[in-house]
Protein backbone atom coordinates (compact mmCIF):
# COMPACT_ATOMS: atom_id res chain seq x y z
CA UNK A 1 0.00 0.00 0.00
CA UNK A 2 1.21 3.48 -0.77
CA UNK A 3 1.85 5.95 1.68
CA UNK A 4 0.32 8.32 -0.16
CA UNK A 5 -3.27 9.07 -0.23
CA UNK A 6 -2.98 11.57 -3.79
CA UNK A 7 -0.06 11.44 -6.09
CA UNK A 8 -0.27 13.19 -9.18
CA UNK A 9 2.17 12.72 -12.15
CA UNK A 10 1.83 15.97 -14.72
CA UNK A 11 -1.79 16.43 -14.46
CA UNK A 12 -2.99 18.69 -17.26
CA UNK A 13 -6.16 19.89 -17.80
CA UNK A 14 -7.18 22.59 -21.13
CA UNK A 15 -10.46 23.41 -21.32
CA UNK A 16 -10.78 24.93 -24.79
CA UNK A 17 -7.28 26.93 -25.22
CA UNK A 18 -7.23 27.57 -21.42
CA UNK A 19 -4.92 25.16 -19.13
CA UNK A 20 -6.45 25.09 -15.76
CA UNK A 21 -3.98 22.57 -14.43
CA UNK A 22 -0.93 22.46 -16.29
CA UNK A 23 1.72 19.54 -15.37
CA UNK A 24 0.65 19.18 -11.54
CA UNK A 25 2.91 17.06 -9.27
CA UNK A 26 1.22 16.53 -5.91
CA UNK A 27 2.15 14.11 -3.13
CA UNK A 28 -0.20 14.03 -0.23
CA UNK A 29 0.94 11.87 2.59
CA UNK A 30 -1.88 9.46 3.93
CA UNK A 31 -2.65 10.63 7.82
CA UNK A 32 -1.97 14.76 6.66
CA UNK A 33 -4.32 17.74 6.76
CA UNK A 34 -2.89 18.82 3.16
CA UNK A 35 -3.65 22.46 2.96
CA UNK A 36 -4.13 23.05 -0.71
CA UNK A 37 -3.21 26.91 -1.19
CA UNK A 38 -3.79 28.75 -4.35
CA UNK A 39 -5.72 32.39 -5.64
CA UNK A 40 -8.58 32.20 -7.30
CA UNK A 41 -8.72 30.35 -10.41
CA UNK A 42 -5.00 28.71 -9.85
CA UNK A 43 -6.80 25.24 -10.59
CA UNK A 44 -7.49 24.00 -7.09
CA UNK A 45 -10.96 23.24 -7.67
CA UNK A 46 -10.23 21.61 -11.27
CA UNK A 47 -7.87 19.03 -9.77
CA UNK A 48 -10.25 18.25 -6.95
CA UNK A 49 -12.54 17.37 -9.76
CA UNK A 50 -10.28 15.40 -11.94
CA UNK A 51 -9.59 13.33 -8.59
CA UNK A 52 -13.02 12.47 -8.04
CA UNK A 53 -14.14 11.80 -11.79
CA UNK A 54 -15.96 15.34 -12.21
CA UNK A 55 -13.52 16.30 -14.82
CA UNK A 56 -11.22 14.20 -16.87
CA UNK A 57 -7.37 15.15 -17.14
CA UNK A 58 -6.30 15.72 -20.68
CA UNK A 59 -3.04 14.57 -19.82
CA UNK A 60 -0.75 13.11 -17.08
CA UNK A 61 -1.86 10.82 -14.34
CA UNK A 62 -3.52 10.56 -10.48
CA UNK A 63 -3.68 7.97 -7.47
CA UNK A 64 -6.18 8.74 -4.99
CA UNK A 65 -6.06 5.74 -1.71
CA UNK A 66 -3.70 3.62 -5.10
CA UNK A 67 -6.41 4.04 -6.96
CA UNK A 68 -6.25 5.15 -11.05
CA UNK A 69 -8.50 8.32 -10.79
CA UNK A 70 -9.91 6.93 -14.50
CA UNK A 71 -10.40 3.82 -14.45
CA UNK A 72 -11.18 2.74 -10.51
CA UNK A 73 -13.30 5.84 -10.17
CA UNK A 74 -15.84 4.03 -8.27
CA UNK A 75 -13.58 2.22 -5.25
CA UNK A 76 -12.16 5.59 -4.74
CA UNK A 77 -15.82 7.48 -4.67
CA UNK A 78 -16.42 5.06 -2.26
CA UNK A 79 -13.29 5.29 0.06
CA UNK A 80 -13.57 9.40 -0.17
CA UNK A 81 -16.17 12.13 1.01
CA UNK A 82 -16.28 15.18 -0.71
CA UNK A 83 -17.58 18.98 0.26
CA UNK A 84 -17.79 20.57 -3.10
CA UNK A 85 -17.11 24.55 -4.09
CA UNK A 86 -21.11 25.84 -4.75
CA UNK A 87 -22.43 24.14 -1.53
CA UNK A 88 -26.13 23.51 -3.63
CA UNK A 89 -28.01 20.64 -2.55
CA UNK A 90 -31.29 19.50 -2.95
CA UNK A 91 -33.80 22.58 -2.17
CA UNK A 92 -36.45 20.40 -1.15
CA UNK A 93 -34.89 17.97 1.34
CA UNK A 94 -34.08 18.81 5.17
CA UNK A 95 -30.65 17.56 6.06
CA UNK A 96 -32.22 15.10 8.36
CA UNK A 97 -33.33 13.83 4.67
CA UNK A 98 -29.97 14.49 3.11
CA UNK A 99 -28.70 12.66 6.21
CA UNK A 100 -31.24 9.35 5.34
CA UNK A 101 -30.20 9.99 1.50
CA UNK A 102 -26.50 10.18 1.40
CA UNK A 103 -26.70 6.88 3.52
CA UNK A 104 -27.73 4.99 1.50
CA UNK A 105 -24.55 5.10 -0.54
CA UNK A 106 -22.22 4.35 2.46
CA UNK A 107 -22.53 1.23 4.35
CA UNK A 108 -19.32 2.35 6.67
CA UNK A 109 -21.88 5.29 6.92
CA UNK A 110 -21.26 6.75 10.93
CA UNK A 111 -24.47 8.26 12.45
CA UNK A 112 -22.45 9.09 15.88
CA UNK A 113 -20.26 11.25 13.73
CA UNK A 114 -22.92 12.28 11.57
CA UNK A 115 -24.97 13.66 15.14
CA UNK A 116 -21.82 14.79 16.88
CA UNK A 117 -21.36 17.42 13.76
CA UNK A 118 -25.29 18.21 13.72
CA UNK A 119 -24.58 18.96 17.29
CA UNK A 120 -20.90 20.78 17.06
CA UNK A 121 -22.13 23.06 14.63
CA UNK A 122 -25.81 23.57 15.53
CA UNK A 123 -27.01 22.52 11.83
CA UNK A 124 -31.45 22.76 11.83
CA UNK A 125 -31.52 19.44 10.92
CA UNK A 126 -35.65 19.83 9.78
CA UNK A 127 -35.36 22.97 7.82
CA UNK A 128 -35.62 23.16 3.90
CA UNK A 129 -31.93 23.31 2.66
CA UNK A 130 -33.65 25.85 0.13
CA UNK A 131 -34.31 27.84 3.53
CA UNK A 132 -31.07 27.38 4.93
CA UNK A 133 -28.20 30.14 5.23
CA UNK A 134 -25.35 29.75 3.20
CA UNK A 135 -22.81 29.16 6.10
CA UNK A 136 -25.59 26.61 7.21
CA UNK A 137 -25.85 24.80 3.59
CA UNK A 138 -21.47 24.68 3.94
CA UNK A 139 -22.30 23.12 7.52
CA UNK A 140 -24.71 20.51 5.59
CA UNK A 141 -21.90 19.63 3.05
CA UNK A 142 -19.49 18.76 5.99
CA UNK A 143 -22.36 17.19 7.80
CA UNK A 144 -22.65 14.16 4.76
CA UNK A 145 -19.12 13.99 4.29
CA UNK A 146 -17.89 13.65 7.72
CA UNK A 147 -20.71 10.86 7.86
CA UNK A 148 -19.19 8.87 5.67
CA UNK A 149 -16.17 8.39 8.00
CA UNK A 150 -14.27 8.15 4.53
CA UNK A 151 -10.48 7.49 5.03
CA UNK A 152 -9.81 10.53 2.83
CA UNK A 153 -11.70 14.33 2.80
CA UNK A 154 -11.38 16.44 -0.65
CA UNK A 155 -12.57 19.66 0.77
CA UNK A 156 -12.94 22.28 -1.83
CA UNK A 157 -12.91 25.74 0.69
CA UNK A 158 -15.25 24.40 3.11
CA UNK A 159 -15.43 27.34 5.71
CA UNK A 160 -16.48 29.51 3.12
CA UNK A 161 -19.88 31.66 4.46
CA UNK A 162 -19.20 30.81 7.77
CA UNK A 163 -19.12 33.50 10.17
CA UNK A 164 -15.83 33.42 12.34
CA UNK A 165 -17.23 31.50 14.72
CA UNK A 166 -18.53 28.66 12.75
CA UNK A 167 -15.15 28.87 10.95
CA UNK A 168 -13.36 28.29 14.30
CA UNK A 169 -15.52 25.03 14.80
CA UNK A 170 -15.58 23.72 12.25
CA UNK A 171 -11.93 23.65 12.02
CA UNK A 172 -11.87 22.48 15.25
CA UNK A 173 -14.18 19.82 14.15
CA UNK A 174 -11.95 18.75 11.34
CA UNK A 175 -8.89 18.45 13.40
CA UNK A 176 -10.03 16.16 16.03
CA UNK A 177 -12.12 14.26 13.47
CA UNK A 178 -8.56 13.63 11.60
CA UNK A 179 -6.82 13.22 14.93
CA UNK A 180 -9.02 10.46 16.21
CA UNK A 181 -9.62 8.79 12.80
CA UNK A 182 -6.45 9.12 11.36
CA UNK A 183 -8.15 10.16 8.15
CA UNK A 184 -6.47 12.23 5.21
CA UNK A 185 -7.70 15.32 4.74
CA UNK A 186 -6.90 17.69 1.70
CA UNK A 187 -8.47 21.35 2.04
CA UNK A 188 -8.40 23.41 -0.86
CA UNK A 189 -8.14 27.19 0.25
CA UNK A 190 -7.21 30.67 -0.25
CA UNK A 191 -7.88 31.56 3.66
CA UNK A 192 -4.02 30.98 5.01
CA UNK A 193 -4.90 31.60 8.59
CA UNK A 194 -7.29 28.58 8.71
CA UNK A 195 -4.45 26.45 6.97
CA UNK A 196 -1.95 27.75 9.45
CA UNK A 197 -4.29 26.31 11.88
CA UNK A 198 -4.94 22.61 11.04
CA UNK A 199 -3.00 21.95 8.10
CA UNK A 200 0.52 19.92 8.32
CA UNK A 201 1.23 19.77 4.87
CA UNK A 202 0.76 22.52 2.44
CA UNK A 203 1.11 22.76 -1.33
CA UNK A 204 1.02 26.25 -3.44
CA UNK A 205 -0.36 26.22 -6.43
CA UNK A 206 -0.37 29.14 -9.20
CA UNK A 207 -1.74 29.10 -13.12
CA UNK A 208 -2.28 25.27 -12.44
CA UNK A 209 1.65 24.20 -11.42
CA UNK A 210 2.64 23.36 -8.05
CA UNK A 211 4.62 26.21 -6.61
CA UNK A 212 5.52 24.66 -3.43
CA UNK A 213 4.71 21.64 -1.46
CA UNK A 214 6.24 21.23 2.28
CA UNK A 215 5.64 20.43 6.02
CA UNK A 216 4.39 23.41 7.30
CA UNK A 217 7.01 23.12 10.17
CA UNK A 218 9.50 23.07 7.78
CA UNK A 219 8.33 26.27 6.13
CA UNK A 220 8.08 28.01 9.44
CA UNK A 221 11.63 26.48 10.87
CA UNK A 222 13.65 27.08 7.30
CA UNK A 223 12.32 29.39 4.67
CA UNK A 224 13.87 32.29 4.11
CA UNK A 225 13.71 35.88 2.42
CA UNK A 226 17.05 36.69 1.31
CA UNK A 227 17.06 40.06 -0.57
CA UNK A 228 20.39 41.16 -1.60
CA UNK A 229 21.70 44.24 -4.15
CA UNK A 230 24.61 43.57 -6.39
CA UNK A 231 24.89 42.90 -10.65
CA UNK A 232 24.94 40.32 -12.51
CA UNK A 233 23.11 38.11 -9.55
CA UNK A 234 21.77 34.59 -10.26
CA UNK A 235 17.76 34.56 -10.63
CA UNK A 236 17.36 31.29 -10.80
CA UNK A 237 15.04 28.27 -9.15
CA UNK A 238 18.23 25.93 -8.11
CA UNK A 239 18.09 24.27 -5.36
CA UNK A 240 17.60 25.86 -1.89
CA UNK A 241 15.72 28.70 -3.76
CA UNK A 242 12.38 28.12 -4.33
CA UNK A 243 11.30 31.19 -5.76
CA UNK A 244 13.95 34.17 -7.20
CA UNK A 245 12.63 37.66 -8.07
CA UNK A 246 14.76 40.68 -9.40
CA UNK A 247 14.20 44.46 -9.46
CA UNK A 248 16.70 46.94 -10.68
CA UNK A 249 19.92 45.78 -8.51
CA UNK A 250 17.95 44.37 -5.73
CA UNK A 251 17.12 40.69 -6.22
CA UNK A 252 14.60 38.51 -3.65
CA UNK A 253 15.13 34.70 -2.86
CA UNK A 254 13.24 32.46 -1.25
CA UNK A 255 15.59 29.59 0.31
CA UNK A 256 14.24 26.58 1.10
CA UNK A 257 16.91 25.67 3.90
CA UNK A 258 20.43 26.90 4.90
CA UNK A 259 20.36 30.24 4.28
CA UNK A 260 22.90 31.59 6.02
CA UNK A 261 24.80 29.63 3.91
CA UNK A 262 22.96 30.80 0.18
CA UNK A 263 23.64 34.73 1.62
CA UNK A 264 27.50 33.79 2.24
CA UNK A 265 27.52 32.44 -1.04
CA UNK A 266 25.40 35.59 -2.55
CA UNK A 267 28.27 37.43 -1.06
CA UNK A 268 31.25 35.92 -2.13
CA UNK A 269 29.82 36.87 -5.57
CA UNK A 270 30.14 40.37 -4.28
CA UNK A 271 26.55 40.98 -3.60
CA UNK A 272 25.42 43.53 -0.46
CA UNK A 273 22.52 41.29 1.61
CA UNK A 274 20.60 43.63 2.89
CA UNK A 275 18.21 40.88 4.81
CA UNK A 276 17.44 37.16 6.06
CA UNK A 277 14.06 37.28 7.14
CA UNK A 278 12.22 34.13 8.70
CA UNK A 279 8.64 34.29 6.69
CA UNK A 280 5.19 33.25 7.50
CA UNK A 281 3.28 30.88 5.25
CA UNK A 282 1.01 34.52 4.18
CA UNK A 283 4.17 35.80 3.30
CA UNK A 284 5.53 32.75 1.49
CA UNK A 285 2.63 32.36 -0.27
CA UNK A 286 2.78 35.76 -1.16
CA UNK A 287 6.17 35.78 -2.90
CA UNK A 288 5.51 33.00 -4.76
CA UNK A 289 2.19 33.62 -6.14
CA UNK A 290 3.43 37.79 -6.33
CA UNK A 291 3.25 38.58 -10.82
CA UNK A 292 4.80 42.23 -10.63
CA UNK A 293 7.71 43.36 -8.20
CA UNK A 294 6.02 46.20 -6.11
CA UNK A 295 9.32 46.59 -3.90
CA UNK A 296 11.63 48.93 -5.26
CA UNK A 297 14.08 49.34 -2.14
CA UNK A 298 15.97 46.63 -0.30
CA UNK A 299 13.72 46.91 2.59
CA UNK A 300 10.81 45.47 0.81
CA UNK A 301 11.14 42.44 1.90
CA UNK A 302 8.29 41.08 4.11
CA UNK A 303 6.16 44.10 4.29
CA UNK A 304 6.19 44.22 0.14
CA UNK A 305 2.01 44.36 0.58
CA UNK A 306 2.25 47.53 3.00
CA UNK A 307 4.94 49.42 0.98
CA UNK A 308 3.09 48.70 -2.34
CA UNK A 309 0.04 50.76 -0.80
CA UNK A 310 -0.59 54.80 -2.56
CA UNK A 311 0.68 56.98 0.78
CA UNK B 1 -32.80 5.93 -1.96
CA UNK B 2 -32.40 7.74 -5.21
CA UNK B 3 -35.41 6.24 -6.38
CA UNK B 4 -37.17 8.07 -3.44
CA UNK B 5 -35.45 11.48 -4.24
CA UNK B 6 -36.43 11.63 -7.90
CA UNK B 7 -40.19 10.62 -6.77
CA UNK B 8 -40.13 13.35 -4.30
CA UNK B 9 -38.76 15.27 -7.62
CA UNK B 10 -41.51 14.10 -9.71
CA UNK B 11 -44.36 13.45 -7.65
CA UNK B 12 -45.70 17.07 -7.77
CA UNK B 13 -45.91 17.52 -11.36
CA UNK B 14 -47.11 14.13 -11.70
CA UNK B 15 -49.74 14.24 -9.22
CA UNK B 16 -50.91 17.42 -10.83
CA UNK B 17 -51.52 15.60 -14.38
CA UNK B 18 -52.63 12.88 -12.64
CA UNK B 19 -55.51 15.05 -10.06
CA UNK B 20 -56.49 16.76 -13.90
CA UNK B 21 -56.96 13.23 -15.63
CA UNK B 22 -59.11 12.17 -12.72
CA UNK B 23 -60.68 15.41 -12.75
CA UNK B 24 -62.08 15.18 -16.35
CA UNK B 25 -62.94 11.53 -15.67
CA UNK B 26 -65.27 12.27 -12.54
CA UNK B 27 -66.68 14.87 -14.89
CA UNK B 28 -67.05 12.71 -17.84
CA UNK B 29 -68.28 10.29 -15.26
CA UNK B 30 -71.06 12.24 -13.99
CA UNK B 31 -72.37 13.31 -17.64
CA UNK B 32 -71.96 10.03 -18.39
CA UNK B 33 -74.12 8.42 -15.59
CA UNK B 34 -76.18 11.57 -13.99
CA UNK B 35 -76.46 9.91 -11.10
CA UNK B 36 -78.94 12.52 -9.60
CA UNK B 37 -81.01 12.86 -12.96
CA UNK B 38 -79.66 16.98 -13.07
CA UNK B 39 -78.54 16.48 -16.63
CA UNK B 40 -81.71 14.85 -17.79
CA UNK B 41 -83.74 17.62 -16.26
CA UNK B 42 -82.08 20.33 -18.01
CA UNK B 43 -82.78 21.25 -21.98
CA UNK B 44 -82.27 19.71 -24.90
CA UNK B 45 -79.43 22.13 -25.51
CA UNK B 46 -78.12 22.04 -22.35
CA UNK B 47 -77.70 18.46 -22.22
CA UNK B 48 -75.88 18.84 -25.47
CA UNK B 49 -73.51 21.15 -24.17
CA UNK B 50 -72.64 19.12 -21.29
CA UNK B 51 -72.55 16.07 -23.15
CA UNK B 52 -70.38 17.83 -26.07
CA UNK B 53 -67.78 19.08 -23.24
CA UNK B 54 -67.15 16.00 -21.72
CA UNK B 55 -66.38 14.09 -24.58
CA UNK B 56 -64.13 17.10 -26.31
CA UNK B 57 -62.60 17.06 -22.89
CA UNK B 58 -61.97 13.26 -22.86
CA UNK B 59 -60.61 13.34 -26.66
CA UNK B 60 -57.97 16.33 -25.60
CA UNK B 61 -56.92 14.70 -22.09
CA UNK B 62 -55.87 11.55 -24.00
CA UNK B 63 -54.35 13.40 -26.65
CA UNK B 64 -52.31 15.34 -23.83
CA UNK B 65 -51.01 12.35 -22.02
CA UNK B 66 -48.32 12.15 -25.01
CA UNK B 67 -47.28 16.01 -23.74
CA UNK B 68 -47.14 14.98 -20.01
CA UNK B 69 -43.87 13.64 -21.36
CA UNK B 70 -42.67 17.17 -22.16
CA UNK B 71 -43.28 17.85 -18.33
CA UNK B 72 -42.02 14.96 -16.80
CA UNK B 73 -39.32 14.20 -19.30
CA UNK B 74 -37.84 17.40 -18.05
CA UNK B 75 -36.91 16.69 -14.84
CA UNK B 76 -34.92 13.58 -15.35
CA UNK B 77 -30.95 13.83 -14.19
CA UNK B 78 -30.08 16.65 -16.74
CA UNK B 79 -31.70 19.41 -14.41
CA UNK B 80 -29.21 18.43 -11.88
CA UNK B 81 -26.45 20.67 -13.67
CA UNK B 82 -28.32 22.89 -13.59
CA UNK B 83 -29.76 23.35 -9.78
CA UNK B 84 -25.81 22.96 -9.32
CA UNK B 85 -26.28 19.64 -7.24
CA UNK B 86 -24.01 17.19 -10.14
CA UNK B 87 -20.68 17.34 -8.11
CA UNK B 88 -22.67 16.39 -5.03
CA UNK B 89 -24.75 13.66 -6.70
CA UNK B 90 -22.08 12.21 -9.05
CA UNK B 91 -19.45 12.16 -6.17
CA UNK B 92 -21.33 9.32 -4.55
CA UNK B 93 -20.75 5.69 -5.41
CA UNK B 94 -22.46 4.97 -8.19
CA UNK B 95 -22.38 4.55 -11.39
CA UNK B 96 -23.68 7.49 -13.83
CA UNK B 97 -26.00 5.31 -15.71
CA UNK B 98 -28.01 3.96 -12.16
CA UNK B 99 -28.72 7.60 -12.09
CA UNK B 100 -29.73 7.83 -15.20
CA UNK B 101 -31.56 4.93 -15.99
CA UNK B 102 -33.25 5.12 -12.10
CA UNK B 103 -34.73 8.57 -12.87
CA UNK B 104 -35.71 7.52 -16.23
CA UNK B 105 -37.56 4.46 -15.03
CA UNK B 106 -39.34 6.34 -12.79
CA UNK B 107 -40.49 8.80 -14.90
CA UNK B 108 -41.17 6.12 -17.55
CA UNK B 109 -43.40 4.26 -15.11
CA UNK B 110 -45.48 7.79 -14.01
CA UNK B 111 -46.21 8.06 -17.81
CA UNK B 112 -47.78 4.07 -18.22
CA UNK B 113 -49.53 5.09 -15.27
CA UNK B 114 -50.85 8.64 -16.45
CA UNK B 115 -51.87 6.36 -20.14
CA UNK B 116 -53.42 3.52 -18.05
CA UNK B 117 -55.56 5.81 -16.42
CA UNK B 118 -56.82 7.93 -19.25
CA UNK B 119 -57.02 4.31 -21.16
CA UNK B 120 -59.71 2.95 -18.62
CA UNK B 121 -61.92 5.66 -19.37
CA UNK B 122 -62.00 4.64 -22.72
CA UNK B 123 -63.00 1.09 -21.03
CA UNK B 124 -65.04 2.48 -18.66
CA UNK B 125 -66.91 3.55 -21.73
CA UNK B 126 -66.59 7.82 -20.76
CA UNK B 127 -66.05 8.71 -24.09
CA UNK B 128 -66.93 8.99 -27.57
CA UNK B 129 -64.58 5.98 -28.70
CA UNK B 130 -65.93 2.75 -27.95
CA UNK B 131 -63.30 -0.27 -26.96
CA UNK B 132 -64.07 -3.25 -27.91
CA UNK B 133 -63.13 -5.78 -25.53
CA UNK B 134 -59.83 -7.02 -23.51
CA UNK B 135 -57.60 -7.08 -26.96
CA UNK B 136 -58.65 -3.79 -27.96
CA UNK B 137 -58.03 -2.15 -24.53
CA UNK B 138 -54.43 -3.74 -24.61
CA UNK B 139 -53.44 -2.69 -28.02
CA UNK B 140 -55.03 1.12 -27.86
CA UNK B 141 -52.89 0.77 -24.59
CA UNK B 142 -49.59 -0.35 -26.44
CA UNK B 143 -49.87 2.44 -28.61
CA UNK B 144 -50.08 5.15 -26.48
CA UNK B 145 -47.80 4.21 -23.54
CA UNK B 146 -45.28 4.12 -26.85
CA UNK B 147 -45.93 7.69 -27.94
CA UNK B 148 -45.87 8.68 -24.04
CA UNK B 149 -42.63 7.03 -23.60
CA UNK B 150 -41.33 8.74 -26.72
CA UNK B 151 -41.83 12.29 -26.14
CA UNK B 152 -40.85 11.78 -22.29
CA UNK B 153 -37.58 9.81 -24.05
CA UNK B 154 -37.02 12.86 -26.34
CA UNK B 155 -37.36 15.32 -23.41
CA UNK B 156 -34.88 13.31 -21.04
CA UNK B 157 -32.65 12.89 -23.71
CA UNK B 158 -32.63 16.62 -24.57
CA UNK B 159 -32.56 17.70 -20.99
CA UNK B 160 -29.48 15.80 -20.57
CA UNK B 161 -27.65 17.01 -23.58
CA UNK B 162 -28.58 20.45 -22.84
CA UNK B 163 -28.53 20.17 -18.84
CA UNK B 164 -31.20 22.46 -18.56
CA UNK B 165 -34.92 21.31 -18.42
CA UNK B 166 -36.31 24.88 -20.21
CA UNK B 167 -33.69 24.49 -23.14
CA UNK B 168 -34.29 20.52 -23.28
CA UNK B 169 -38.36 21.25 -23.63
CA UNK B 170 -37.54 23.40 -26.13
CA UNK B 171 -35.00 20.93 -27.90
CA UNK B 172 -37.41 18.20 -27.54
CA UNK B 173 -39.80 20.89 -29.32
CA UNK B 174 -38.09 21.67 -32.27
CA UNK B 175 -37.18 17.55 -32.97
CA UNK B 176 -40.55 16.92 -33.03
CA UNK B 177 -41.49 19.54 -35.62
CA UNK B 178 -38.23 18.82 -37.29
CA UNK B 179 -39.40 14.98 -37.51
CA UNK B 180 -42.84 16.19 -38.79
CA UNK B 181 -41.59 18.33 -41.61
CA UNK B 182 -39.16 16.13 -42.64
CA UNK B 183 -41.92 13.89 -42.99
CA UNK B 184 -44.32 16.14 -45.02
CA UNK B 185 -41.10 16.99 -46.91
CA UNK B 186 -40.49 13.34 -48.17
CA UNK B 187 -44.41 12.56 -48.25
CA UNK B 188 -45.85 15.44 -50.95
CA UNK B 189 -42.66 16.07 -52.24
CA UNK B 190 -40.60 12.90 -53.08
CA UNK B 191 -43.20 10.06 -52.13
CA UNK B 192 -41.30 8.48 -49.53
CA UNK B 193 -43.29 7.43 -46.24
CA UNK B 194 -40.68 7.34 -43.20
CA UNK B 195 -42.18 5.88 -40.22
CA UNK B 196 -44.17 8.83 -38.72
CA UNK B 197 -44.93 8.39 -34.46
CA UNK B 198 -48.17 10.47 -34.74
CA UNK B 199 -49.54 7.19 -37.03
CA UNK B 200 -49.41 5.08 -33.66
CA UNK B 201 -51.86 7.93 -32.19
CA UNK B 202 -53.79 7.40 -34.85
CA UNK B 203 -53.40 3.73 -34.86
CA UNK B 204 -54.64 3.42 -31.39
CA UNK B 205 -58.00 4.93 -32.47
CA UNK B 206 -58.49 2.52 -35.53
CA UNK B 207 -57.45 -0.69 -34.12
CA UNK B 208 -60.42 -2.78 -35.23
CA UNK B 209 -59.08 -1.70 -38.75
CA UNK B 210 -56.08 -3.67 -38.22
CA UNK B 211 -52.93 -3.18 -36.18
CA UNK B 212 -49.46 -3.81 -36.27
CA UNK B 213 -46.86 -4.44 -33.54
CA UNK B 214 -43.67 -3.20 -35.65
CA UNK B 215 -44.59 0.57 -35.17
CA UNK B 216 -44.52 -0.19 -31.80
CA UNK B 217 -41.51 -2.03 -31.65
CA UNK B 218 -39.82 0.14 -33.86
CA UNK B 219 -40.18 3.29 -32.00
CA UNK B 220 -39.61 1.45 -28.50
CA UNK B 221 -35.86 0.74 -29.56
CA UNK B 222 -35.95 4.20 -30.90
CA UNK B 223 -36.34 5.32 -27.03
CA UNK B 224 -34.05 3.04 -26.19
CA UNK B 225 -31.16 4.00 -28.59
CA UNK B 226 -31.86 7.64 -28.11
CA UNK B 227 -31.20 6.73 -24.12
CA UNK B 228 -28.11 5.15 -24.96
CA UNK B 229 -27.53 8.44 -26.48
CA UNK B 230 -27.76 10.18 -23.40
CA UNK B 231 -26.21 7.48 -21.23
CA UNK B 232 -22.84 8.03 -23.55
CA UNK B 233 -23.36 11.49 -22.63
CA UNK B 234 -23.93 11.44 -18.76
CA UNK B 235 -20.83 9.20 -18.62
CA UNK B 236 -18.63 11.90 -20.63
CA UNK B 237 -20.01 14.39 -18.81
CA UNK B 238 -17.86 17.07 -16.99
CA UNK B 239 -18.89 19.33 -14.24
Amino acid sequence: MSDLAISTQGLVKVYSKVKAVDGLNLSVPRGAVYGFLGRNGAGKTTTLKMLLGLARPTAGSARVLGCDIVRQRAEILCRTAFVGENKALYDQLTPAEMVRFTRSFYPGWSDAAAEKCARQLEIPMQQKFAKLSKGNRAKVWLLLALGQAAELLLLDEPTAGLDPFMNDALLKLLAEDTAFEGRTVFFSSHHLAEVEQICDWVGIIDEGRMLLEARLDEIREHYRLVIAAGRDLPVGKTAPVVAAARNGQFSRYLVARDAEAFAAQLKSQGAAVTDVTPLSLREVFLELVRKEEPCTSGNAGVTHAVASLPF
Amino acid sequence: MYLWKCWRDTRGSFFTLLGALLAVGAYCAYVKFDPFGWIAAKPLESRFLWQSLATALLNITVELVPAAGLFLGALGVGVEFEKGTADFLLTRPRSRRYFLWTSWGLGAAQMVVLVLVSNLFQLARLGSRRVEGPGDFLRSLAALCTLALLCYSVTYVMTTLARNSRNGTALAILAFSAYEGLYAWLRFWYGIYIPFFVNLFESAFHTTAGFSFAPVAGWLSVCLALMLVAQFRMERAEV
